[in-house]
């Protein structure tokens, strides 16, 4: 297994409120994981932990094979998506999609070629100088997804990006970024309360309660686990039985790729 | 017909508006450049450059016109500075609301009161009597209204524009000054504009702080008004008037452009 994301007795508490319950996780470079969870569950506290967004109580998180939970956010490698895309207003799309390479003082060729390839990978051509505010929900997503993608991270933090836009729109998105972070080998968590969406983009699973986390390393381990609820699991075995990744088998991440 | 009225009527208020708003400064301009203007005729008799020629003798006039712009613009650059960096640190504090309140302490006491405690310490460190003195007399009052303005900035996107901006390698630095500060032009211009105003019409601070060796333009105008003077005064406000109505439109222009109102996110 190539080290991808590794985090290690996570704990986070809020006001003596235990949050995160010693929450360990394994991704392999390149895979994604699927969390799901109710509401309030500790989704959102566990990706901001592993970002450093917030200072947590204890654990470790190591991004390929390197320590990074003692570091500053922007040492980490790992970018955070959430429900916003949070374009910078006063960027235009290349502005933000060349925002961290910028930063990184790449030369200024080297940071046009990308911003170009980015436009072209992620169905954005024409785009490059128009306003954030012009922009539909899913091309904000998109232009986020990008600006994410341009610094090439070690790690991909995704908060219900999808849950703000229409059932057409996101199901292009599921398909789009799951086929882009496999062709960047960019290791992803996607937390989401959405169980179809979890199974669509997923290679692996987690199933988050009450700050504690059960990991499944496949589907059909998920599927099985009695903590996934009973209503979870009728719902995934009649998407099994009647939903397009039926057909595609247990490797249903074909199914978000032909949805974009 | 019930539309034609209503435009009709938003038309006499527009215009009613109009000349209550110009009305002050058309009466300052005409006792500007009046020679004589006397009870009850509606019009100066003749025109003239005296009250200009008075308020500008020996170059007092400039002097104190350049004494205010440059104690207002250190006001404002200073306030505002400050501002900025509390009015962040509040809205990430744990107890923020009160906090935030604290901010609004010198609101419940007079400014006068405020001139004479802080005339008693500048007194005790040599800073009274001077511009430095009158600067931060005047600072500490625009910092409170700068706090108060830089408060409406610090929204929950744009703090979470600065973790964005951190995953994708930003310091902290390069955040205020790629993410922060660009974004936030609109506020921060406006509120430079208002802790402009505030030092560049003070007379109360500056006349006790300064002790009368620190001559700020709205001191000189005073003065031709306390003589009865009122060509002078006029003169005078005209040009009390001026740098802040070219500073409040350059502040609306970039109000106008401020990308954090035209994101619909």
């Amino acid at each position: 297994m190539i080290a991808g994301l590794d985090v290690d007795g996570m704990s986070k508490r809020f006001d003596g409120r235990p949050v995160l319950d010693a929450v360990s996780l394994s991704v392999p470079r390149g895979e994604l994981m699927a969390v799901l969870g109710p509401s309030g569950c500790g989704k959102s506290t566990l990706l901001r932990g592993i970002a450093g967004l917030i200072a947590i109580d204890s654990g470790t998180v190591t991004v390929a094979g390197r320590r990074v939970d003692h570091l500053p956010v922007r040492e980490r490698g790992i970018v955070y998506l959430g429900q916003e895309p949070l374009l910078f207003p006063h960027l235009d799309v290349g502005g933000n999609l060349a925002f961290g390479l910028r930063l990184s003082r790449r030369p200024a060729q080297e940071i046009e070629d990308r911003v170009r390839q980015l436009v072209e990978e992620l169905g954005l051509p024409g785009m490059e100088r128009r306003n954030p505010a012009d922009l539909s929900g899913g091309e904000r997503q998109r232009v986020a997804f990008g600006r994410a993608l341009a610094i090439e991270p070690a790690v991909l933090l995704l908060d219900e990006p999808f849950s703000s836009l229409d059932a057409m729109t996101r199901s292009r998105m599921q398909g789009l970024f799951r086929r882009v972070a496999r062709r960047h080998a960019i290791t992803t968590v996607l937390v989401t309360h959405d169980l179809k969406e979890a199974l669509v983009m997923g290679d692996r699973f987690g199933l988050m309660q009450n700050g504690r986390l059960l990991s499944h390393p496949d589907r059909a381990a998920f599927a099985a686990a009695p903590g996934s609820g009973v209503a979870a699991e009728r719902a995934f075995w009649d998407l099994l039985d009647t939903g397009p990744s039926a057909q595609s088998g247990p490797a249903a991440r074909g199914h978000g790729d032909r949805d974009a | 017909m019930i539309r034609a009225t209503a435009s009709r009527r938003a038309a006499v208020i527009a215009w009613g508006l109009a000349v209550l708003i110009v009305l002050p400064y058309a009466v300052l301009a005409f006792g500007a450049f009046a020679q004589q203007w006397r009870y009850p005729a509606l019009l100066p008799a003749g025109w003239s450059m005296r009250a200009w020629t008075a308020l500008a003798g020996g170059g007092a006039l400039l002097d104190a016109a350049g004494r205010s712009a440059v104690i207002a613009l250190a006001v404002s650059l200073l306030s505002v500075t400050a501002a900025l960096i509390t009015s962040q640190a509040l809205a990430i504090a744990r107890h923020r609301e009160r906090m935030q309140a604290l901010a609004l302490l010198p609101f419940f006491v007079s400014p006068v009161v405020i001139g004479m405690s802080l005339q008693q310490l500048l007194l005790r460190s040599g800073l009274d009597h001077g511009a430095l003195g009158v600067l931060l007399a005047q600072s500490f009052i625009a910092y409170a209204y700068a706090v108060l303005l830089m408060n409406a900035l610090w929204s929950p996107t744009l703090l979470a524009m600065g973790d964005a901006a951190a995953g994708l390698g930003a310091s902290k630095l390069a955040i205020w000054r790629e993410v922060w500060l660009p974004a936030g032009a609109g506020v921060i211009a406006m509120a430079l504009f208002q802790t402009f105003s505030l030092s560049w019409f003070d007379y109360a601070l500056a006349r006790v702080i300064g002790g009368g060796r620190v001559v700020t333009l709205p001191i000189r105008v005073f003065e031709a008004l306390s003589a009865g003077d009122l060509r002078v005064a006029s003169a005078g406000s005209l040009l009390l008037v001026l740098p802040p109505a070219v500073a409040f439109l350059l502040a609306r222009r970039l109000v106008a452009a401020s990308p954090l109102l035209k994101v619909s996110q």
